[in-house]
């Protein structure tokens, strides 16, 4: 497997510098993130951790047809080596009628899929995607498998099965799923008001003999609805609606129940560019969920399941990074840029964002993250405060520092156990060099 | 039939005369200038141009390196930059109405469009792949990006799909692709991202993206996770079509 993983290393590279020859435009990056974390998780191996990843790429991008391919090799220290194909895509734009409406486009390959919130679908998935373009709205379809990528590259875990895959060390491939998106959306349609109409679905393909004991498939669609646009100059506002519909497997009674669970969130922005580029945020997020969940993956135990469980994995906070599931948070953020208006160019692009968020469980339910307290009273999980440091000197160098703490409910009737999750300190250093 | 031919000439001539006075052809005059400028009347050659020179309908003015030209078009100002190329394609005006259609060919220009009591004025200021449409405002055009200054402009691509564009706002378009959201060009201004942005770097942002399984292992295979928690960087937009 190791022969086979360096083979193929040595071919893509062989690959990109016979390709350089030709007129392409081609680079890369070297992305470095180191972080410590104290005190632990009593599950986690320990408190280091650090990753390097090196990426090639080339693009070459013409009147109507572009292309772009991009390849890694990741280094950590849970993973010497990981070698990955990041994006493939073959992509063309047209008008349909000479300068006219519709366009069309297409892009084919390894493409990053998101729905217009990324909380339900932010995933590399291979496939297609098809986009029509009108004067009022821009319909974009999409449709991949997401069985082939590597499992440390792919976030999607949505059953027991796909968990005991991760511990299973003779699976390479993350879980075998159909995902399919469509998307309308209704550009500046009244008040400079955005509205977008979503449907998302995903297919469990996993076969019988590839069942863990205990668990089945998860299928699931996602019907949503969103708003964004301006209030006021310098105001921005966006609001967001999900139903999730599906069947999930039922231990108890060897079946499939009903799956009606919603995630609903919205958020404002103020923009103050005359006080050093200053922005305040404000953003909430609710996710249902289940008091009668035995477990957080396939844990119904009554006729229909209301735990929201979305295929991405977004992550709020630098510690506490829950799945959006059984959690409603909010978030208060301020950032400012202190250089802005300094003389020296290099010094403008730096970045200070301090953020609040606290957490709490939707229903009495599980969440995602060890350690809880089943009989907790409470449903506040705890706040997260993160102070982030981002500066980018030159467009080649990005480097970035964060510090965050985590001040876990764990006292007394807390929603944690205090030796299971313990207040948390997390530093996290990341630089980025492009050639 | 000599007699016949005469009349209408005449009468056609009188006609025109009486169009051109309903519908004035509109002078732009170059009120200020820096550098080298040129002007070619519709017709004629290169010529160089001064303080002072007029510039009528289908004319092109040109600005050299480090070159900048102001035009007066008595509703509107506009600010021919360096390196620039523009038409104009229509300068009509009357006692209630104006029309001003420029062709931006290459270049920026920034342009203040004046509200004057009793006039309506249709303002269009266009380049291959957008148009910016505007009344009582201020802004700077490039083609491509549209930047607010004052007022609010109606961006389109050239598919007629429109963004409003207000004051300190800014969207860009290829061409085909939807005009960006105005936010977007705020976010580009007040946030720093530590990752680079690569042609083939996704939506999603750039970085090391890990997942993170630690917790759902634990609780549901009861074995102990080996992966830290890692976080995704920022959102960036990026327009890969020139």
């Amino acid at each position: 497997m190791k022969k086979r993983k360096i083979s193929f290393f040595a071919i893509f590279i062989l690959l990109f510098f016979s390709i350089a020859a030709y007129p392409f435009d081609i680079g890369g990056t070297l992305d470095n993130s180191t972080s410590f974390v104290t005190p632990k998780l009593p599950s986690a191996t320990r408190p280091v951790s650090q990753s390097d990843k090196l990426s090639l790429w080339i693009n070459e991008a013409g009147k109507h047809l572009r292309f772009d391919l991009q390849g890694s090799y990741t280094f950590s220290l849970e993973r010497y080596y990981l070698f990955d194909l990041d994006t493939l895509d073959f992509a063309g734009q047209f008008l349909l009628r000479k300068n006219s409406w519709p366009s069309f486009s297409f892009d084919l390959g390894r493409l990053y899929f998101s729905d217009f919130t990324a909380n339900i679908l932010a995933n590399k998935i291979d496939g297609v995607q098809l986009a029509l373009g009108m004067p009022f709205l821009n319909v974009k379809a999409a449709f991949g498998y997401a069985g082939s990528f590597q499992k440390p590259t792919s976030s999607i875990i949505m059953s027991k099965s796909d968990v005991a895959d991760r511990l299973n060390e003779a699976e390479l491939w993350a879980a075998k799923r159909l995902v399919g998106l469509l998307e309308l959306k209704f550009p500046d349609l009244f008040l400079r008001q955005d509205l977008m109409f979503s449907f998302i679905f995903q297919q469990d393909l996993r076969p019988d003999a590839n069942l863990t004991a205990g668990g089945g498939r998860y299928y699931s669609q996602y019907e949503g609805a969103g708003i964004s646009g301006t209030i006021v100059p310098l105001l921005y506002w966006d609001s967001f609606f999900y139903l999730e519909t599906g069947k999930t497997y039922n231990s108890t009674t060897g079946g499939y129940d009903s799956i009606i669970a919603f995630l609903t969130g919205g958020g404002l922005r103020f923009y103050m560019d005359k006080v050093l580029y200053s922005k305040i945020g404000l953003k909430f997020v609710y996710s249902s969920g289940d008091g009668d969940y035995r477990s957080f993956f396939e844990g119904n135990t009554d006729k229909s399941a209301h735990a929201f469980l979305p295929i991405a994995r977004p992550a709020a906070a630098l510690i506490f990074t829950p799945q959006l599931s059984n959690i409603f948070y909010g978030e208060v953020s301020y950032s400012i840029k202190p250089f802005s208006f300094a003389q020296a160019a290099w010094l403008k692009n730096f970045q200070i964002l301090l953020k609040g968020l606290p957490f709490f469980k939707s229903s009495a339910g599980p969440i995602s993250e060890p350690g809880t307290n089943t009989s907790a009273s409470t449903w506040y999980l705890g706040t997260e405060a993160d102070l982030i440091i981002n500066f980018r000197p030159v467009s080649d160098i990005g480097l970035g520092v964060s510090g965050g703490y985590f001040f876990a409910n764990n006292g007394t009737d807390g929603a944690f156990l205090a030796d299971q999750q313990p207040q948390q300190f997390m530093i996290r250093g990341e630089l980025s060099l492009s050639f | 039939m000599k007699q016949a031919f005469k009349t209408w000439v005449a009468l056609i001539i009188v006609f025109l005369i009486y169009i051109a006075g309903i519908f004035p052809a509109e002078q732009a005059t170059i009120k200020e200038m820096s550098g080298k400028v040129t002007y070619q009347p519709p017709g004629r050659n290169w010529m160089d141009a001064k303080p002072g020179t007029t510039i009528t309908e289908g004319t092109i003015i040109s600005t050299g390196f480090d070159s900048s030209a102001i035009l007066d078009l008595s509703t509107s100002e506009i600010t021919v930059k360096a390196l620039t190329r523009m038409k104009l394609e229509e300068l009509i005006k009357s006692d209630t109405t104006a029309s001003t259609s420029l062709n931006l060919q290459v270049g920026r220009v920034k342009a203040k469009v004046k509200t004057v009591e009793g006039i309506t004025h249709d303002f269009k200021l266009k380049s291959s792949i957008s148009t910016a449409a505007v009344r009582g405002t201020e802004f700077e055009y490039d083609g491509e990006t549209i930047k607010g200054l004052s007022g609010t402009v109606t961006f389109s691509n050239i598919i007629g799909q429109t963004r409003k564009v207000g004051a300190g706002e800014a969207s860009a378009t290829t061409g085909v692709s939807l005009p960006v959201p105005v936010e977007e060009s705020k976010k580009k201004q007040s946030d720093v991202s530590p990752y680079t942005t690569t042609p083939s770097t996704p939506a999603g942002g750039g970085g090391i993206v890990q997942t993170s399984v630690t917790s759902y292992i634990e609780e549901a295979a009861g074995t102990p996770p080996t992966t830290p928690p890692a976080t995704t960087s920022d959102v960036t937009i990026t327009i890969t079509w020139p």
